[in-house]
């Protein structure tokens, strides 16, 4: 969809006290900052050219230099500073800063300091609004995980596996930490495999530093098995929450018609039994027979059969 | 689109923040290029251009601009609403704005923050940050709502939504995230409830103006879940396999039962997850108490292999 003259309008005006900050940019750099083509910008650019002040002498325009590619900005105007963050910016920046405040415990003074940030930039006042996730909290591993990253070190750790339902020690190279569904988990390259993998911090029971590793990763991902499910409304969640898996979504009569394409079968197989009766496995078959013969199994339990 | 329009949007939006007085809408037309035609056309072109400019988040302000007639209006974009001020923050707070932008790692989110960082960068230059050491957040639930939620909580305006198949009219007073999810507490007919924003059915009303209501004086997010949790303190009684359900076992102390099983309680707040977190251990957990909740249980699976 092209954009509206508004939205330009604002991105034009935006890139003046951009440049004004980070003077000798190159036209290749804005287009990148600001999502936009090369030819976007230089045309951006020879629009604002030509705006200014009432009056609209020379004096009163703005004034920018486009030499070899490197735009500066000799008068700016008005534009001289950034405008303010917008409704969904302030959102990114207050839930950031909130989140921050709960990770870096180890410096007491921020938290303080962050909270007077939070007043800053808004409204919002500190008691409305609580991150109550033990897990950004509590992670005891966190910090040991994070210089782990830095050094590209190895960690030998003790993991349960919640799919597997084992408790197993591995060696393995920490990557990324990330935040995800109320979760943290971090992907590390696991030195036994050759590969990467995802670990729940959370079903970590050990954690210790180990020596330095060069290593490649290997890019071959596990197969993937495509999957088909009806999920009902209500459980429309479970769409949301698992966006990386979901190749397509459709809607029914009986609520969303889903197909997954997923690697690890004991997961979603696992996943679908909590969520009984809400998720119907459409195909493939066996997979299904799978799920429900798994659901007789758990019905027993109780003393009752199925008809 | 015209590059016409959006220079005419440029060059009103620097007339009206470069003006120290409220400029009167001949004043715009007879000094702003671009407006051509006739007087209505003209005064057509103004409207959109102001609704366009406000549709973005710019705050145009109106007043009364000749106090002889009273229909004259003026108008002025504030200088303080549109923009940062000159050294608004220190540069210990534009490295934790940086670190807050950073945070986020999901497509939906990532707009906002790379906008809001291009903001930030607009104030200090290049941020030298720790972030490689930081953990990134992915974001799961459907970001537009709880931009909204915040906004109202912030402007204090009154919400209207559906949530569990009822329509509900809203104060919101606060936000709180716990494991992974987002929820809203708000007053509805006087009393205060939180409301899982995932299971707000559709879209989300802001309704009337802004400063709608009071909060109570004494209102705040951390008292009210505390006094949540102590008067919702539900315990159920489960058996688990010997060997089995290693993650419980790490977090809950067992009893001893016989050869086969072991006896395990866990807290729990809602019914749902409680469900959940039994069925995802297949044949290797059986609730025991509440008998309410394993008799749903029962039903559920009933009804998913009869279905």
């Amino acid at each position: 969809m092209a954009e509206s003259a508004a939205v330009r309008a604002l991105r034009t005006m935006d890139l003046i006290p951009y440049v004004l900050e980070n003077p000798s940019c190159s036209i290749k750099t804005l287009a990148k900052r600001f999502s936009t083509t090369e030819k976007q910008i230089e045309r951006d650019l020879e629009l604002i050219f030509m705006c200014g002040l009432p009056g609209y002498t020379p004096y009163e325009l703005i004034d920018i230099v486009l030499e070899d590619g490197v735009v500066s900005v000799i008068d700016p105007q008005v534009l001289n500073r950034p405008r303010r963050f917008s409704k969904t910016e302030l959102v990114v920046i207050v839930l950031g800063l909130k989140i921050l405040s709960e990770i870096k415990l180890e410096r007491s003074d921020l938290r303080e300091k962050i909270d007077k940030l939070i007043a800053k930039v808004s409204h919002i006042k500190n008691d409305e609004i609580l991150i109550n996730d033990s897990q950004l909290i509590s992670s005891e591993f966190v910090e040991t995980i994070n210089k782990a990253i830095g050094n590209r070190q190895i960690l030998r750790i003790g993991y349960i596996s919640v799919t597997k339902d084992q408790s197993t020690e591995r060696d393995v190279v920490p990557l990324t930490l990330y935040y995800s569904n109320g979760s943290l988990y971090m992907n590390a390259f696991d030195v036994e495999k050759k590969a990467e993998r995802v670990f729940r911090v959370d079903a970590i029971t050990k954690c210790e530093t180990g020596t330095f590793l060069e290593f490649e990763v290997n890019q071959s991902h596990l197969p993937e098995i495509i999957i088909e499910l009806e999920v009902q409304d209500w459980l429309r969640f479970f769409v949301e929450r698992n966006m990386s898996i979901i190749r397509s979504v459709k809607h029914s009569n009986q609520g969303l018609l889903v197909e997954v394409a997923v690697s690890n079968i004991d997961w979603l197989e696992k996943s679908i039994l909590s969520h009984i009766p809400g998720i119907k496995i459409k195909a493939p078959q066996d997979f299904a027979v799978r799920v429900r013969e798994n659901a007789r199994n758990i019905l027993a339990l109780y003393g009752y059969s199925a008809n | 689109m015209s590059s016409q329009k959006t220079e005419r949007l440029i060059n009103l939006t620097l007339a009206l923040l470069a003006s120290k007085r409220y400029l009167s809408k001949a004043e715009i037309l007879r000094n702003i290029p671009g407006y051509e035609g006739s007087p209505e056309t003209k005064e057509r072109m103004f409207e959109r251009d102001k609704d366009d400019l406000r549709g973005l988040g710019i705050q145009i302000d109106v007043n009364n601009f000749d106090p002889l007639f009273e229909d004259e209006q003026g108008y002025l974009i504030k200088s303080d609403s549109f923009q940062f001020a000159e050294n608004e923050f220190t540069k210990e707070e534009l490295l934790l704005l940086t670190m807050a932008a950073n945070l986020w790692h999901d497509s939906a989110v990532e707009i906002d923050s790379q906008n809001a960082l291009l903001k930030i960068q607009s104030l200090s230059g290049p941020v030298e940050n720790d972030m490689t050491t930081t953990p990134t957040l992915r974001i799961t639930e459907d970001w537009q709502l709880l931009v909204s939620i915040f906004t109202a909580v912030q402007d204090k305006q009154i919400l209207e939504f559906s949530y569990r198949g009822k329509r509900r009219q809203v104060n919101p007073y606060g936000l709180y995230s716990s494991n992974g999810f987002w929820y809203l507490i708000a007053s509805e007919i006087n009393v205060i409830k939180s409301f899982k924003l995932v299971r707000i059915e559709g879209e989300v009303d802001s309704i009337g103006e802004k400063d709608a209501f009071e909060k109570p004086d004494n209102f705040n997010v951390g008292n009210f879940l505390k006094e949540e949790s102590n008067s919702v303190s539900l315990v159920s009684k489960l058996q688990v396999r010997k060997g089995a359900a290693l993650s419980l076992r790490n977090k809950f102390a067992v009893k001893d039962l016989d050869s086969e099983w072991d006896l395990i309680s866990i807290p729990y707040t809602n019914e749902q997850e409680l469900l959940e977190m039994v069925l995802w251990h297949g044949t290797d957990l059986k609730l025991i108490e509440p008998a309410t909740l394993q008799q749903l249980l029962v039903a559920n699976l009933e009804s998913y292999l009869n279905g």
